[in-house]
């Protein structure tokens, strides 16, 4: 079980996450939603530790998080200047008894890996990301938009390796703004409002989801247009 | 003459950004500099020394600054404005050997900071040649990365070294020039994750990074070091202290670079005070610079590293 208790995340006034109380079950695909804002990937960034909570705790079975647990794919991967994909992916140990071969997913992926990463497109630099962090075979991962600049074929290959990792015991927490994309993928769907998780559907209840999170928004949006137009 | 302007108003930026302390380490660096060399020059004679050093000092300005492409987009005769910048630069140090006479060394300036502003760093930079990076370890990534920025620079200055290796002191004046280039090496911040690939301790990652930098650093500039032995064996402490005095520095770039390392996040602020701790080798009173850089970085480094490898305690 992974349990976030009374944390508080603000910049200056502003309050990002407000004494969010989150349970989330293991071996499993959970989606976090939310608009524009609502402090999804400062939600992530404070789960594997690159942002520091004003005050509460995560905890993964009942124990302090420790960044070696988890492993995050940001929405923009950073990458090192200068290095080539196979270098960088070399960096990295794979567990004990793992039989990850590098070669094999840089073909899956059709990563170029003796090229300098400086030459890839944004699409190859994620799928680099996705295979570091496929490599590293944490317990958790947190995928922050990992459709984003995926070719059709590459969404493909990356929701059966996340069907593939959590059938082995891996927990995944996925943030996305295409509703669709998480609605196929994952058990529940968590919405992300005003600094706390408002709802939890189940990812079945696509219509629910739909009309709870955009009734309000496409309303105010149809009204504004309705001014302009 | 703009540009000059323009480089005023940075170094002043600069000096601000430094706070009073560094800023006046730095100002009391450039005065000391100014009169140990005024004193070479009315005490000694070696002017071909004290030029050399003046031409790797602007040789390492040119190929660390990172503002090549910018110059050559504002100006159609981009040379002229580094000869303008390095002129200005060597000017005084012009004006200081004239008092002493040595007008005509050091007029062999002129040539020289004209043929490093022809050098094209952007042509060097572009030729990403795997080779070159090879040899060098995965986790020393810094240097993987910096010596294929400058392409075949490095192994030219390195085969530059062997053959000045009969002038005294030539060579490891050129293994100084290869060492303060890679301080550059040193300003691009890595992800977290290669961080933590590491797998150690604040304290052990710090100082096997340390060991693995400072071993391709001297396995680099090795048949520099042999030939120099060959030709000056009675003077063998002579490269001993060098070494000692390269390993510091390589700890300073790497705690220094730790100090305020953020995920993904390239920092320069550094590379200032790292420069100043460099010219220590000439200037002996900036000599302990590099001995305070290092205890006040490495504490830095450890708690900023401490919430990331903490656990590999």
């Amino acid at each position: 079980m992974i349990s976030i208790n009374g944390l508080n995340i603000s910049y200056g006034n502003h309050q990002v996450i407000n004494n969010l109380k989150w349970e989330l079950q293991e071996g499993l695909i959970h989606g976090l939603v939310g608009l524009n804002g609502s402090g999804k990937t400062t939600l992530l960034q404070t789960m594997c530790g690159m942002i520091k909570p004003q005050s509460g705790q995560v905890l993964y079975r009942g124990e302090k998080f420790t960044p070696h647990k988890i492993s995050m794919l940001e929405t923009e991967p950073y990458f090192y200047k200068g290095i080539t994909g196979l270098e960088y992916l070399h960096l990295f140990k794979s567990p004990e008894n793992s039989t990850f071969n590098v070669q094999e997913w840089l073909d899956l992926f059709s990563v170029p890996g003796n090229e300098l990463i400086d030459n890839y497109s944004t699409g190859i630099r994620k799928k680099l990301a996705l295979i570091g962090i496929c490599k590293l075979s944490r317990p958790v991962i947190l995928l922050d938009e990992p459709f984003n600049g995926l070719d059709l074929e590459s969404s493909r290959i990356l929701t059966t390796v996340l069907k593939k990792l959590v059938s082995k015991g891996h927990t995944i927490i996925i943030t996305s703004h295409i509703l669709e994309s998480l609605t196929g993928l994952c058990t529940f769907i968590h919405y992300l409002r005003n600094g706390v998780i408002a709802n939890i559907f189940n990812a079945e209840d696509s219509a629910l989801i739909d009309k709870t999170i955009f009734a309000e928004l496409d309303a105010g949006i149809e009204k504004k247009i309705d001014g302009i137009l | 003459m703009s540009f000059l302007k323009i480089r005023w108003a940075q170094f002043l930026r600069e000096l601000k950004s430094l706070g009073l302390f560094y800023a006046l380490i730095l100002i009391s660096g450039i005065i000391g500099i100014l009169w140990v060399f005024y004193q070479v020059q009315v005490k000694t004679e070696p002017r071909y020394g004290s030029m050399l050093f003046i031409v790797a000092f602007i040789l390492s300005i040119h190929l660390n600054r990172k503002d090549h492409r910018f110059i050559r987009l504002v100006s159609d005769q981009p040379y002229l404005v580094y000869i303008s910048e390095y002129g200005f630069l060597a000017i005084v140090f012009m004006a200081l050997s004239f008092l002493k006479s040595h007008a005509f060394t050091m007029f062999l300036l002129i040539p020289a900071i004209a043929s490093i502003s022809l050098i094209n760093v952007n042509f060097i930079s572009n030729t990403k040649s795997g080779f070159i990076g090879r040899w060098i370890p995965a986790k020393n990534y810094e240097w993987k990365s910096g010596v294929r920025s400058t392409g075949w620079f490095i192994p030219f200055l390195i085969l530059c070294g062997v053959l000045l290796a009969p002038l005294p002191f030539a060579s490891l004046v050129i293994c100084w020039v290869i060492l303060a280039l890679s301080i550059s090496f040193y300003e691009q911040g890595e992800s977290r994750e290669m961080i933590l690939s590491f797998m150690q301790s604040p304290r052990r990652f710090l100082l096997n990074k340390t060991l693995i930098h400072a071993l391709t650093f001297l396995m680099g500039i090795l048949p520099v070091l042999i030939t120099n032995f060959a030709f000056f064996p009675d003077k063998w402490w002579l490269g001993l202290s060098f070494i000692l005095f390269c390993v510091i520095n390589i700890a300073v770039f790497v705690t220094s670079k730790y100090a305020v390392w953020h995920h993904g996040q390239q920092n320069k602020s550094q590379s200032v005070l790292n420069s100043i701790g460099m010219i220590g080798l000439f200037i002996p009173f900036l000599l302990p610079i590099p001995i305070v850089n290092l205890i006040r970085n490495y504490r830095k480094a450890t708690h900023n590293l401490s919430p990331l490898l903490n656990d590999f305690n």
